[in-house]
């Protein structure tokens, strides 16, 4: 019993509900900027308005029932989040490597051409991985350049530009 | 025999050296495209159509049609094997599959699922062939009430999917139809949730948003780790299933092609909903739900041969009412008219070697693309050979460029990585992504169509329930909805009792 | 073997790279692939429009010409690019009536002037719409239509394609001609309010992609919009004929960034002259009910001209705003 009222007050249920709740918050503040309008004539506001609620409805619902015992929540599925959660909760640097490796692919892309950006996030993500291998990144600076033009460009026929201002 | 005078007379057009090499190339290219996610069958469909031009108008409709149901074999792969789905009805097909690859199982995922596909595949055709015309005036029989109907219990038929509790299924389901309807709104023409940003007047794309929630999260959340790489054989015997996978996969089968069909007939809804809903209701059939989501073959068979049985079906309204169903189906009817034919009730009457070849040649590609698929099986789950670390980049590589190629637009990219940072957290907090894909796909439709039953109605709610087709769905949704309410209450009095104990 | 194909490729490559440094003046152009925007997806009318073009026009310029699909926000997202592009001929527009007509009035901070940013070279396209209805009125020919719409209008519930789109402004137009109001029904797109007209969801609809249901009889078609009948419904009167003051077609042109070449403007439009001459592409485009124009760059200015002022006043008429 100890043990479970425990795990009942887990801060992933309190972190769950707050989100949801606050998410429907911001959706019902950004709906009353439309008209409401009525039943035979609706306007844009009034789906967005019932989703926000719903979110908030349903974010208080996971808020009661990690008050009040969690029965329900304990089945071997919410074992598996729970393994999951766990998992990412040790992955800081591809939290930060991954998305920026994105950011700066879709940065470099128009303006300096494909390969510039493929090279960028091959070398960025490349920062995320748990040993450092200088062959492996010069394999992929190679490979994967390579193999992109191959597939989009020459296969598909994309229009790319490979590199800006020269190809 | 009417139907076999008519498949003789298709497969005299099918069957010709021409018809066959257009159909093999069709196919093919559809499953090479279909294979990298994002990318898709459009594009090389569009690509094709001017060379549609100059070859007979049978064999262009052929190919072109086999790049759009190649595509349907070719999207499991990726999402299998990386977790990357470049389509909605592909994100179901990671539920299962993922798993199982990552439990050694990746040649038993990827064939069972070509096997899953040739059957739903087929079921579809033999639909098109049999029933179509009676099909197209059922599908007319959908007005604005009956589509928010069967909507809303697609919706809520999906809560039931991925891990996690109803509540957080639930609220996935309405993150989802709240995402789904950023950009303009059709019947107010208004823009809403934008931020001001152009390139959201048309809404989030959900190839950006699946991508991010599945793809670019499980890099994020496995890229640091050492990931030992499976050691597995690759003969025929690593990828035959085992007899329980068959028993498993045989009625699942069935029933997704079944549902795939019935949903494909419906313009617009098609081939994702089908998965999805095939998807839910193994989960509901099943003795055993906690194997899902650890791979369970009967939820990978089920949504596959439901998609390409979709796919199939897809052709009878676009055939014989002229209704596309999505844009590849748009850029198909464009092709045929630009030959000079209309799509309508008539089109069987009027040129029926077009039509029976059409559909000799959809049984002849869907051979085809089992036999190109079952040798590419190894080839694919060598691909889980290469170190992780070597790997990823790579992933990473493809789902950028996949999701710009789209719309050429670096919006894109962007999107994906916020995607990617918000299945991160949503992982870490025990919210399950798939739901929402699906909430995303069919929001704006469920509230153009709720508002404009209302509209058509003149403000009368009751639009819902006088008609037969949407009152049955209605009360199907509300008694799935009670069902789940009883079973958790029961699993609550239950659990509390065994605490007392 | 390999040598004979690696060698001559990679000097083809080598070449190109030397050839896109050198910046082409205008006697020479062009010299390197022409970019054709089409701001909108893969699939539309516009789009085919594209492709149908491409190829012809590759033939007669001698450099491929590339079709680019960005889409976004009703066009504007395309358009805004070709803008802003560099005039030097290689990036063009496939505008429509929407992007340089309809756009300017219904976007407050649209990211382009449809007539100080571009140079038109040709109006490619006219397509007629046609007043479609479906099983669900009770009438066969425009008059009896118009009784309806005298005597009943509030049972003439009409589709669109959307809010401000050239099916949604013209059944305005309409309505304020014949003075009635009914219940505007708006779908996702052509294809869905085609549907919800054949299958009795809604009562009329104009449109331009009727003409394959007209023919199969799902929909009876009462009149065109076009001032000359249609090509591809010969025996359905215009508008006009039947005594309504109304004209009213979409259309599609080639636009070029403002400061082109005058040269290179010109060479365009002869070039897409001749392919617009070609039967094969006359036969492609008819066969969708789309009817092929041409002519010089002044005349599709001036037309560009007088296109944004009527569908100003149509788009006040009609009420239509995005906030």
């Amino acid at each position: 019993m100890k043990m479970r009222s425990l795990k009942a007050l887990a801060p992933v249920d309190w972190i769950s509900a707050l989100v949801m709740i606050v998410l429907g918050l911001a959706v019902v503040v950004g709906a009353l900027d439309y008209r409401l309008g009525t039943a035979g004539r609706m306007g844009p506001g009034f789906y967005p308005m019932l989703l926000g609620g719903l979110m908030v409805l349903l974010g208080m619902g996971v808020a009661l029932r990690a008050l009040f015992g969690k029965a329900a929540d304990s089945t071997s599925e919410d074992k598996a989040a729970d393994d999951a959660r766990e998992e990412a909760a040790n992955s800081r640097r591809s939290l930060i490597c991954v998305p920026l490796s994105i950011a700066l692919f879709g940065l470099l892309l128009q303006p300096a051409g494909l390969i510039p950006a493929c090279l960028a996030l091959v070398i960025v993500s490349t920062l995320a991985a748990p040993t450092f291998s200088i062959k492996r990144l010069v394999a992929l600076c190679i490979g994967v350049p390579l193999l992109v033009v191959l597939i989009f460009v020459v296969g598909l026929g994309l229009p790319f530009t490979l590199i800006r201002g020269v190809w | 025999m009417e139907l076999f005078a008519n498949l003789a007379q298709g497969a005299s057009v099918a069957l010709t050296w021409s018809a066959l090499m257009y159909c093999f190339l069709g196919v093919f290219l559809g499953m090479v495209v279909g294979v990298l996610p994002g990318v898709g069958p459009l594009p090389a469909i569009a690509m094709l159509l001017p060379i549609t031009f100059y070859i007979p108008q049978t064999e262009a409709i052929i190919m072109l049609a086999g790049i759009y149901y190649g595509g349907q074999y070719g999207g499991s792969t990726a999402s299998i094997l990386l977790n990357l789905p470049g389509t909605p009805a592909a994100a179901v097909t990671a539920l299962e599959g993922y798993p199982m690859a990552q439990q050694g199982r990746a040649g038993i995922a990827l064939f069972l699922t070509a096997i899953a596909s040739f059957v739903g595949g087929i079921f579809g055709v033999v639909l098109v062939g049999g029933f179509a015309p009676l099909l197209a005036s059922f599908a007319l029989e959908f007005g604005a009430a009956e589509y928010f109907s069967l909507l809303l219990l697609a919706l809520i038929g999906a809560a039931a999917i991925g891990g996690g509790t109803f509540l957080r299924s639930l609220f996935m389901v309405v993150l989802g139809l709240f995402l789904g309807i950023v950009g303009q709104d059709v019947n107010s023409g208004q823009f809403r949730y934008t931020l001001g940003i152009p390139y959201m007047a048309d809404g989030l794309n959900i190839v950006s948003v699946a991508m991010g929630l599945f793809g670019v999260s499980e890099v994020m959340a496995t890229a640091h780790r050492h990931r030992s790489t499976q050691k597995e054989s690759f003969g025929l015997r690593s990828m035959l299933p085992s007899r329980d996978d068959i028993r498993r996969s045989l009625p699942s089968t069935g029933r997704g092609s079944a549902l795939g069909a019935g949903c494909g007939v419906l313009p617009g809804a098609g081939a994702a909903m089908a998965s999805f809903l095939a998807y839910a209701l193994e989960r509901r059939l099943t003795k055993t739900p906690e194997r899902f989501g650890k791979g369970a073959v009967e939820g990978l068979t089920a949504p596959e041969s439901a998609n390409n049985a979709a796919a199939q079906a897809a052709f009878i309204p676009s055939l014989t009412l002229g209704v596309p169903g999505d844009a590849v189906m748009a850029v198909m009817l464009g092709a045929l008219m630009i030959h000079g034919i209309d799509p309508g009730p008539g089109l069987i009457a009027d040129h029926p070697d077009l039509f029976w070849g059409l559909v000799v040649s959809f049984l002849i590609g869907n051979m085809m693309l089992l036999v190109l698929n079952i040798p590419l099986i190894g080839l694919w789950t060598r691909l889980l050979q290469i170190p992780y670390s070597v790997l990823y980049p790579a992933i990473l590589t493809l789902i950028c460029i996949g999701v710009y190629s789209i719309n050429s637009a670096t919006f894109d990219i962007f999107v994906v990585m916020i995607f990617g940072l918000i299945g991160y957290g949503l992982l870490r907090l025990g919210f399950p992504p798939a739901p929402l894909i699906l909430g995303f796909i069919l929001s704006p439709m469920l509230e153009e169509n709720f508002r404009r039953a209302l509209l058509l109605s003149r403000g009368d709610w009751s639009v819902f329930m006088t008609s037969p087709i949407s009152g049955a769905f209605l009360a199907l949704s509300f008694g799935i909805l009670a069902l789940a309410v009883a079973m958790a209450f029961r699993t609550a009095v239950k659990a509390r009792r065994a605490d007392r104990t | 073997m390999f040598k004979r194909i690696a060698l001559p490729l990679v000097g083809i490559l080598l070449g190109s790279l030397a050839f896109s440094g050198a910046q082409a003046g205008q006697g020479d152009w062009p010299q390197k692939p022409i970019h054709l925007i089409v701001p909108y997806s893969p699939g539309g009318n516009v789009d085919l429009i594209g492709r149908t073009l491409s190829e012809p026009l590759s033939k007669e310029l001698g450099q491929p010409v590339v079709v680019e699909n960005r889409a976004g926000a009703g066009g504007t997202i395309g358009s805004g690019e070709v803008s802003r592009a560099n005039a030097d001929g290689y990036t063009l527009l496939l505008g429509d009536i929407a992007t340089h007509g309809i756009n300017p009035h219904v976007y407050d901070d649209l990211a382009y002037d449809p007539v100080a940013d571009f140079t038109p070279i040709v109006q490619i396209t006219s397509v007629p719409l046609v007043l479609g209805v479906g099983p669900r009125l009770d009438v066969s020919t425009f008059e009896e239509f118009r009784e309806l719409a005298e005597s009943r209008p509030e049972d003439i519930d009409y589709a669109s394609a959307g809010i401000g789109t050239p099916q949604h402004l013209s059944f305005e137009y309409l309505e304020s001609l014949l003075g009635f109001e009914g219940l505007h029904i708006p779908y996702q797109g052509s294809s869905p309010a085609r549907t919800a007209l054949i299958g009795g969801e809604v009562g009329a609809f104009i449109d331009g992609t009727m003409v394959p249901a007209v023919r199969e009889g799902s929909i009876k078609a009462l009149a065109v919009t076009s001032a000359e009948r249609a090509q591809a419904l010969p025996d359905v009167p215009t508008l006009s004929e039947l005594g309504v003051d109304m004209v009213f077609t979409s259309w599609h042109g080639l636009f070029a960034p403002a400061d082109i070449d005058p040269a290179i403007a010109e060479r365009l439009n002869e070039a897409m002259n001749k392919v617009l001459d070609e039967p094969a592409v006359r036969q492609r485009l008819e066969a969708v009910s789309i009817e092929v124009i041409g002519g010089t760059a002044d005349e599709f200015a001036t037309f560009v001209d007088t296109q944004s002022e009527t569908l100003g006043e149509l788009v006040e008429m009609a009420d239509v705003s995005t906030h």
